[in-house]
């Protein structure tokens, strides 16, 4: 009998020792639910250095680890017609649950995808002379293929983010529209190396170094960036 | 002897200790180490630019060069290596944005310089007098003129050495950069390197003077040139110690010491003009006074 009392108080205290060192844990994950359950589910925050990186080539870069937090759809939120719209905010200071901090671990972000680009195009620009023997005319041609690239992408991402500022909302056509007329853009700087390349042995360049990507202006960074800013 | 003849004696003096150090193999063996030493860091720094720049390529998907430069001057070009600099320069004001203002190398070629300048220059200037105390042909020379202007004029020469050295320098580093790295313009690199010579000499003349001194005292050129480079690694020595202390309580011993060594001014020829002026100009005291140190014991010495 005396086992069997002893045996049961063990399981109590086991139980209540077991409880007691739980509770603590518990009310930390009670409280980062409350406050993801707080956060505004606003795919905007992301959508600016996604496109920036995509323009950059890297276009798993679109999946933010950030996307995570917007894959459940509010219940009370109806399904648009058209697909996706993302909800575009104010200023920081309008979107609530956004501290000034986050904006500028964002800025930080978005400079440090400027520097990258920059980095690469300078690279690229090297291991192409390194790997060509352009003449002063060919390069000449080149360097103006990359600026009318870099001109025309400028000019279609301005659009794209004063269109974004008028409409407050931006649907997958939207994005998928502007993402083809950066293809189109992209296809001709192409047609033009090709053109200038013209002479050369292809098999003796690197890939990247005749990639349109590598040579895409950090400027346009600093545009679509400014979409989640 | 009048100041006119003194200073005529000291400058024929210093010509003479140049054209002899270019006829022997001293002035050689001189030139070929410096230039070798700064062309080969030059060299060793371009590899390691060229190592990190492949690396970071690699991350960005871009192809790898052969030649570096590209990127750490796109870096610079952007100001982002403010940082960087900032840790790898004195803390004062002005520097960092005078030297983003050079090519990268400029700045290597000069911090080189200074690490490597007081060796060279303490074992070269060691020789100056030793050497003849030792075969005593010194006093025929000073039988046609005074000591003071002998041991002024020798330094002189020194000086004058270590320029071509210098200027030789300035040269293996250029072709090291512009025949091993790109993104340099040849011009304002030259120019650059160019103009931080001159502070290379104002450092080069304390420890002339260093060399000077111990050669007075000593006929022997080899036990000369130990004692020169066992005061050079002092002054290192008693330089982290000042730096450490001078804030403690014996400050008033560490304050001084460190006034009067060519380490503490070393720094402030970093400064943007006007401020390397003072330093220069206290260098080049310091010069003449370390060698004057010396100048009342060889006044005595029998030749």
């Amino acid at each position: 009998m005396k086992y069997v009392v002893a045996v049961t108080v063990s399981l109590l205290l086991g139980v209540i020792v077991g409880m007691m060192s739980q509770r603590p844990e518990l009310r930390r994950a009670e409280e980062t639910i409350a406050t993801l359950e707080d956060r505004e589910c606003s795919p905007r925050r992301t959508v600016g250095r996604g496109l920036a990186a995509a323009v950059q080539g890297q276009p798993q870069r679109m999946v933010q680890p950030d996307e995570e937090e917007f894959e459940e759809e509010p219940e009370d939120q109806a399904e648009p017609e058209d697909g996706v719209v993302i909800e575009l905010g104010g200023g920081p200071d309008e979107e609530a649950g956004r501290p000034d901090d986050d904006a500028e671990d964002v800025r930080e972000e978005l400079d440090l995808m400027a520097t990258a680009q920059d980095l690469r195009r300078a690279q690229a620009r090297a291991a192409l002379l390194e790997q060509t023997d352009l003449d002063d005319d060919e390069l000449q041609n080149f360097d103006d293929a990359v600026g009318a690239m870099n001109e025309d992408l400028v000019e279609l991402a301005g659009g794209f983010v004063d269109q974004l500022e008028d409409q407050q909302d931006i649907s997958r056509k939207d994005m998928m529209v502007f993402a083809a007329d950066m293809l189109d853009v992209m296809i001709v700087a192409e047609e033009s190396f090709e053109d200038t390349f013209d002479g050369q042995d292809l098999d003796a360049i690197d890939e990247e170094a005749i990639d349109p990507f590598s040579y895409i202006a950090p400027e346009l960074i600093d545009i679509l960036g400014e979409l989640d800013l | 002897m009048r100041p006119v003849t003194s200073l005529r004696d000291t400058l024929l003096v210093a010509r003479f200790e140049l054209l002899r150090n270019l006829r022997t193999w001293r002035a050689i063996a001189l030139c070929l180490l410096y230039v070798a030493c700064t062309a080969g860091g030059a060299y060793i720094f371009v590899q390691g630019i060229g190592a990190m720049e492949n690396a970071a390529a690699e991350t960005l998907g871009v192809p790898a060069t052969d030649k570096p430069g590209a990127m750490i001057e796109r870096l610079r070009e952007r100001g982002d290596l403010e940082r960087m600099l900032g840790e790898m320069l004195p803390d004062q004001p002005g520097v960092v944005e005078r030297v983003l203002d050079w090519p990268l190398m400029t700045m290597f070629h000069l911090w080189l310089a200074f690490i490597l300048v007081p060796f060279l220059a303490v074992t070269t200037a060691a020789e100056c007098i030793a050497v003849d105390l030792h075969n005593r042909t010194v006093r025929f020379e000073c039988t046609r003129t005074g000591r003071l202007e002998m041991v002024f004029g020798r330094l002189l020469g020194q000086a004058l050495l270590m320029t071509l050295a210098s200027l030789l320098a300035v040269g293996g580093t250029w072709v090291v950069a512009m025949t091993a790295m790109v993104g340099n313009d040849p011009l304002k690199l030259l120019w650059t390197l160019l103009a931080v010579t001159p502070l290379v000499l104002a450092l080069t003349l304390p420890f002339l003077g260093i060399g000077a001194a111990f050669s007075q005292l000593t006929s022997s050129p080899n036990v000369a040139r130990v004692f020169s480079l066992g005061a050079v690694i002092a002054s290192w020595i008693l330089f982290g110690l000042a730096f450490d202390f001078e804030d403690g309580s014996w400050w008033w011993l560490w304050t001084p010491i460190k006034l009067v060594l060519p380490q503490a001014w070393m720094f402030d020829l970093w400064k943007p003009y006007p401020g390397w002026l003072m330093p220069l100009g206290v260098l080049t005291l310091l010069g003449f006074a370390y060698t004057a140190v010396a100048y009342p014991l060889f006044l005595r010495r029998d030749l």
